[in-house]
């Protein structure tokens, strides 16, 4: 009897791709419905089902046949228990990826059939491995984050708070570009973005943002926006670097090797390792982080 | 095509699988299956309408083809021999021509085929006829007796219709016997002789029946053909039942002449590769020997009887129809008390290759009267070797036995 509630999702399934399997999907559907009303199933087809499995075993095994036939009910049950949670598993792993992209929440890593090649949680992690996908990630958090050190937009009627932690020559930082626009164009957000250089020899393109920051925050969004369109062998080019910035209309040959400069970036990378943050992008909205390249819907469902 | 070397000197298709269900469907000998190839392949005409040499030789055929069919069931008239899709369109033919009225009776046994039930019913409801089951003796053979009091007491009786051979026990009914008590009271009788004519010689004038009705598929021939037997004096009688093409000799706007026998009854242009077909099994039967069939069937019958008597002794199974093999034709029904008679079907299907009818084999209202859901049946025929009755036997024990 169990069997109907099994047949009737495998055979409604296998009714969308085969006619032969409609017939026995509308059996199960009123096997089901007369089981659900608890009136006995008319069909037969639990029956069938049963000579047909046992059949079919038996043509290879006939011990194994008569095993599955003599605790047919207790290896339905089983099956139906399996289905239930699969169901449940499945169900819950949709939710997860409309809601964080990943079928596993919001910081795993692990393997998601809607996401089979991982992207939406691929990170460029603190080693610099664009793709590493770090094995433990922590709980990430902004309890002793200093987002003065950093680059910011305050809006007066703002509700929302976003930090946004990228590279400019890191990929996955690079595939949420729109994103990240996006979020640093919210009318209803105060923005900090943090610029954290994956590579730590490769800090000239730091110390120029922090040096077109200091004096013209304007011109900064558009270096920023550029630094992230250009190729990434160009990001730390000082030649490239410059000709941006004079494009731009800011100086920045005397402060870009100041010692201030040097010493504000130290301060950067070391307040930034206060968050726990291992790889980029790494995306604070309201304060619930998001890691890796997330489809749009998982930021813009977190803003208020 | 791969034919079947074990049996019947490779007549046969090889299926691959042992094929039981002959009751519902016999398998094809090539002879039959290259006459009907012949029809398509060499004159695939009109007959009876052109006038061409395609034509006049399909004439030719189709008349020796009808020849073979009267001679097959002992008559010499071709007249007789009236061509139908099938033995329920030939039971039809009868209740829609005979001028059946109010409180006229008709007599059938307790074990009818629906094509020889629902007929009736039907009048019963749209005439006022009134339906007679005669109960069957014990063992489901037919009880003389009761048909004898029923012929006695029944003034009003137009027809007496019975199965010649069952298709659930394969217990042959004393049609002789039958007809001529009908006859004495001047009451006409109708046979359906579906299981009979692929199983037993057959010879409608001794047994002097007035209608015997029969189709093709069950006796090696095509399907989609069948025949209506009627004395020649009775069916000049009857009127007509489908009208049209080839049914008459002439027509004007307001009328038309109806056409001699066996045209009369035949509306429409024929299925005729079937009846070359249907021809061709009939020479191929008359060769092999219906005795010969017979003893064959009943051999292995009892192979399979004696095979399975510990599981019909002990109740596992239970018998449709007498235990001695030799009254139940090539026919071996039975059901579990315990398993559903289409799960055995399925795993014998399934796990044993063996192909054999579960359910109510078209006779619902014998099953429904003693509340039975069904039967496992095993039909053999011809092609069928001892070799599969055994195998029949280890399957259906092993089946039984996954229960315990």
């Amino acid at each position: 009897m169990v069997l109907c509630f099994i047949a009737l999702p495998v055979f409604l399934i296998l009714g969308i791709f085969s006619a032969k399997y409609r017939q026995l999907a509308k059996e199960s559907i009123r096997c089901v419905f007369l089981k659900a009303t608890f009136r006995p199933c008319d069909v037969g087809l639990d029956t069938r089902v049963k000579a047909s499995i046992v059949g079919n075993v038996m043509r290879f095994n006939k011990t194994l046949g008569r095993l599955i036939y003599k605790y047919f009910i207790v290896f339905s049950w089983i099956f139906t228990i399996l289905l239930v949670a699969s169901t449940y598993y499945t169900a819950a792993g949709g939710i997860n990826y409309y809601l964080y992209g990943n079928c596993n929440g919001l910081d795993s890593t692990d393997f998601c059939l809607f996401d089979p090649s991982g992207h939406n949680s691929q990170v460029t992690d603190l080693t610099a491995v664009c793709g590493g996908v770090p094995k433990e990630p922590k709980s990430l958090t902004l309890d002793f984050f200093n987002s003065s050190l950093y680059y910011q937009i305050d809006r007066d009627e703002a509700i929302n708070e976003v930090v946004i932690v990228g590279c400019y020559e890191c990929k996955y930082t690079r595939d949420t570009f729109d994103v990240i626009q996006e979020l640093i164009a919210e009318e209803t957000a105060d923005v900090t973005f943090a610029h954290l250089p994956i590579h730590p020899q490769n800090k000239q393109s730091s110390n120029y943002a922090n040096c077109v920051y200091e004096q013209d925050q304007e011109a900064f969004w558009e270096y920023n926006q550029v630094l992230f369109n250009i190729p990434i062998n160009q990001t730390e080019n000082t030649t490239v670097l410059n000709n941006v910035v004079d494009q731009l209309g800011v100086n920045v040959s005397s402060c870009v090797s100041s010692n201030e400069t040097i010493v504000l970036l130290d301060e950067q990378i070391k307040n930034l390792k206060t968050t726990n943050v291992y790889g980029t992008p790494s995306i604070f909205i309201n304060g619930e982080a998001i890691v890796g390249p997330k489809p749009r819907r998982v930021y813009m469902r977190l803003l208020d | 095509m791969l034919f079947k070397k074990k049996s019947s000197a490779g007549d046969f298709p090889n299926l691959g699988v042992t094929y039981l269900d002959s009751a519902c469907m016999s398998l094809r000998p090539k002879q039959v299956i290259d006459k009907i190839s012949e029809y398509y392949l060499k004159y695939p005409a009109c007959s009876g309408r052109s006038n061409h040499a395609l034509s006049r030789k399909l004439d030719l055929e189709l008349l020796e083809a009808r020849k073979k069919i009267a001679n097959f069931i002992g008559t010499k008239n071709p007249k007789e021999i009236i061509i139908t899709k099938n033995t329920t369109e030939g039971m039809n033919l009868i209740a829609n021509t005979i001028d059946f009225k109010k409180g006229d009776v008709v007599v059938t046994t307790d074990k009818e085929h629906n094509s020889n039930l629902i007929p009736w019913i039907k009048l019963v409801n749209e005439k006022g006829i009134k339906h007679i089951p005669i109960p069957s003796n014990e063992d489901n053979t037919f009880n003389l007796e009761a048909y004898k009091i029923i012929l006695e007491e029944e003034k009003n009786i137009k027809l007496v219709s019975v199965v010649h051979v069952s298709n659930i026990d394969g217990v042959t009914n004393p049609l002789k016997e039958i007809t001529q008590i009908a006859h004495e009271k001047n009451i006409l009788v109708l046979a359906d002789g579906a299981q009979a004519t692929p199983h037993k010689q057959i010879n409608v004038t001794e047994l002097d029946v007035d209608f015997y009705a029969f189709s093709g598929h069950k006796m090696l021939g095509p399907s989609g053909i069948g025949v209506l037997y009627g004395k020649e004096a009775l069916l000049k009688e009857l009127p007509q039942f489908i009208v049209g093409g080839e049914t008459v000799k002439e027509s004007t706007y307001a009328s038309y002449d109806v056409e001699d026998l066996p045209e009369k009854f035949e509306g429409g242009l024929q299925d005729y590769a079937g009846i070359l077909g249907l021809g061709e099994a009939c020479t191929y039967l008359q060769k092999k020997g219906l005795d010969s069939i017979s003893s064959h069937e009943q051999k292995l019958n009892k192979i399979i009887t004696d095979g399975l008597q510990e599981e019909l002794d002990n109740g596992d199974l239970i018998l449709i129809g007498p235990r001695d093999p030799s009254l139940r034709s090539g026919i071996f029904n039975v059901y579990s008390p315990t398993m559903d008679a289409h799960e055995i079907a399925q795993l014998l299907d399934k796990a044993y290759n063996v192909a054999v009818r579960s359910g109510m084999h078209c006779v619902h209202s014998w099953f429904n009267g003693r509340k039975i859901n069904g039967s496992i049946r095993a039909s053999l025929y011809v092609y069928n070797t001892e070799e599969e009755a055994h195998a029949f036997v280890k399957a259906m024990k092993e089946i039984l036995r996954l229960q315990k």
